[in-house]
């Protein structure tokens, strides 16, 4: 049960990735605008994303480093110190999306004021991360996140059109289509791949790994973990984007509320569906703060050098634990201001993919390197695939801005 | 730890943050003070719409919905609703589509208080209306 249980890293991570506030409403616009025709980034990112968090999770497993500290170690002090302001910036806008998120959730479940749901949303999450211990936040945060999976039996429910599934996996851009929506077409592309491939996934990945003690002996069980879980992500995924063109793209509506994306589930299987969503949604939302709130305050330790992790006692690692004690502070504070967390998160996902290269880069090399890694060093294959996703993750970091300019972030 | 600043290496880095931030920050103050194009008019018209259509949906849903979620939900809507309108108010567009911009208000006034009002026949009609002219006036703004 132990190392089974070790799965549950892999679901709170892809749960957290691929289903927070922002990818959810994301994936539906993206099926409600353009049907399934993006539904090949949801298979690229996917495949980019078990690479490079495999890559991490060996290095983590055999060399003990986490992501921040190779990139501090490979980029040099300053492109590290870039790097470390850019992700803690895109860290902390993911983050308070989330909270404001979970506060929107609760709200539907209770009918309480969105304010007063914030704040406690912010002491929820400092218990939670205060007391629980790593592995129990993995398993209830992971196994809750699966209520998720109402979406894809909604979707299965509603009879998507398998014929359009299968040629959405084909790159295909929309036809007769104006210049204006080609570029619109290419904004949603850039950002469901970097909402997939979001840099806090693998920081916390590797970072969870250490945090589990994983030995060269678990490099198996970390295929397995990713496989695992980010191919349940990618199933969520191609769910939402079907619920987008099969439900809502019907009735010309764009979710942006975790409430719509809730009623495709309510509409088909009343208040069963409607509380599992919900709950699902509480859950992969919380799961994706936890995510950002621990990946900042690993990166920010990792790169000073501070003792970090939750396996230590807070006074062990008084510095890691003040970080993300005053990111849950600050993203509340931001939160609270009434700025919408969808519209935050947008930003966020369409920053991060300029992260991408230099998140990834570093890990790329160490593992491929066999004076480092030894007999667990990357293959050819595996090299060969880590470079070519490289390539397309910087272009699409090279072509995020001005995409998202061009589109006013993807609205037409 | 191979590599380490000097405390005076690290305030060179800091001061070139804050230089890149101020310039960002400058950056998006002075694009926001240009006239915005129809562009800019389509995608808040856009947002409306959907909101509108939705609305639509969960009116004509509303007995099958739980009575707390639809509340809450209708005033999650309405706010965002709300957020939209002073967006609209707030572009700094070109006189060309000022009128479009009226049209808009106004459509985005009957939006708001016919999903944070009261649930009945006349708040649908109203909604579906609305949802029609900013159909129409999205693909007038599109040409």
């Amino acid at each position: 049960m132990g190392r089974f249980a070790e799965v549950f890293l892999g679901i709170l991570t892809a749960v957290g990735g691929f289903v927070e506030i922002g990818e959810l409403t994301f994936t539906l616009t993206a099926g409600s605008t353009f049907g399934y025709g993006l539904l090949w980034t949801t298979v690229l990112g996917t495949v980019g994303i078990i690479l490079y968090c495999e890559m991490a999770g060996r290095i983590a497993a055999v060399k003990h480093r986490p992501v921040f500290s190779l990139i501090r170690e490979r980029t040099g002090l300053t492109a590290a110190f870039v790097t470390l302001i850019a992700s803690t910036v895109v860290n902390v806008l993911t983050c308070a999306a989330e909270v404001g998120g979970v506060a929107l959730v609760w709200q539907l479940l209770s009918g309480w004021p969105y304010r007063l749901l914030v704040i406690g949303g912010f002491l929820f999450f400092v218990l939670v991360i205060w007391w629980m211990k790593f592995e129990w936040i993995e398993r209830v945060f992971g196994l809750g996140g699966l209520l998720m999976l109402v979406y894809v039996v909604t979707a299965l429910y509603d009879g998507p059109t398998w014929s359009d599934i299968a040629s959405g996996l084909v790159p295909r851009q929309p036809e007769n289509a104006s210049p204006h929506q080609l570029a619109v077409y290419w904004y949603y592309a850039v950002a469901i791949m970097s909402s997939i491939m979001l840099p806090y996934e693998t920081y916390f990945y590797a970072s969870g790994a250490i945090e589990d003690h994983w030995k060269p002996g678990d490099i198996g069980l970390n295929r397995v973990i990713v496989m695992v879980g980010f191919s349940l992500g990618a199933v969520l995924s191609v769910a939402l984007v079907s619920l987008g063109a099969e439900f809502f793209q019907p009735r010309h509506v764009e979710p942006q509320l975790p409430g719509t994306a809730a009623l495709s589930a309510a509409i088909a299987f009343g208040s069963v569906g409607l509380y599992a969503a919900l709950l699902g949604m509480f859950f992969a939302f919380a799961g994706a703060a936890i995510e950002t709130a621990l990946s900042s305050a690993y990166n920010i330790a990792q790169f000073l050098g501070w003792p970090w992790g939750k396996y230590r006692r807070p006074r062990e690692a008084g510095r890691f634990t003040l970080t993300w004690f005053v990111v849950f502070l600050v993203c509340a504070a931001i939160i609270l201001t009434g700025v919408d967390p969808v519209r935050i998160v947008e930003y966020s996902i369409v920053f991060s993919v300029i992260v991408l290269p230099f998140t990834y880069l570093p890990v790329l090399v160490v593992a491929a390197d066999r004076r480092i890694m030894g007999a667990h060093a990357n293959g050819i294959a595996m090299n060969v695939l880590g470079w070519a996703f490289l390539v397309v993750i910087t272009v699409a970091a090279l072509a995020a801005i001005p995409l998202f300019l061009l589109t006013h972030g993807g609205q037409g | 730890m191979a590599e380490r600043w000097t405390p005076r290496q690290a305030l060179h880095q800091a001061i070139g943050v804050l230089i890149v931030a101020a310039l960002i920050a400058v950056a998006i103050a002075y694009i926001k003070a240009q006239p915005q194009g129809r562009g800019s008019l389509k995608a808040e018209v856009s947002a409306l719409r959907s909101q509108a259509a939705e609305g639509a949906v969960v009116l004509e849903r509303g007995d099958k919905l739980d009575r707390r979620f639809l509340r809450a939900h209708l005033g999650q809507l309405a706010h965002n609703v709300t957020r939209t309108r002073k967006r609209i108010a707030d572009l700094h567009l070109e006189p060309a589509v000022q009128g479009s911009q009226r049209n808009a208000l106004d459509l985005a006034s009957r939006v708001e208080s016919s999903i944070g009002g009261v649930v009945d026949d006349h708040a649908r009609a109203t909604l579906r209306r609305s949802k029609s002219e900013l159909e129409r006036l999205e693909q007038d703004l599109e040409r």
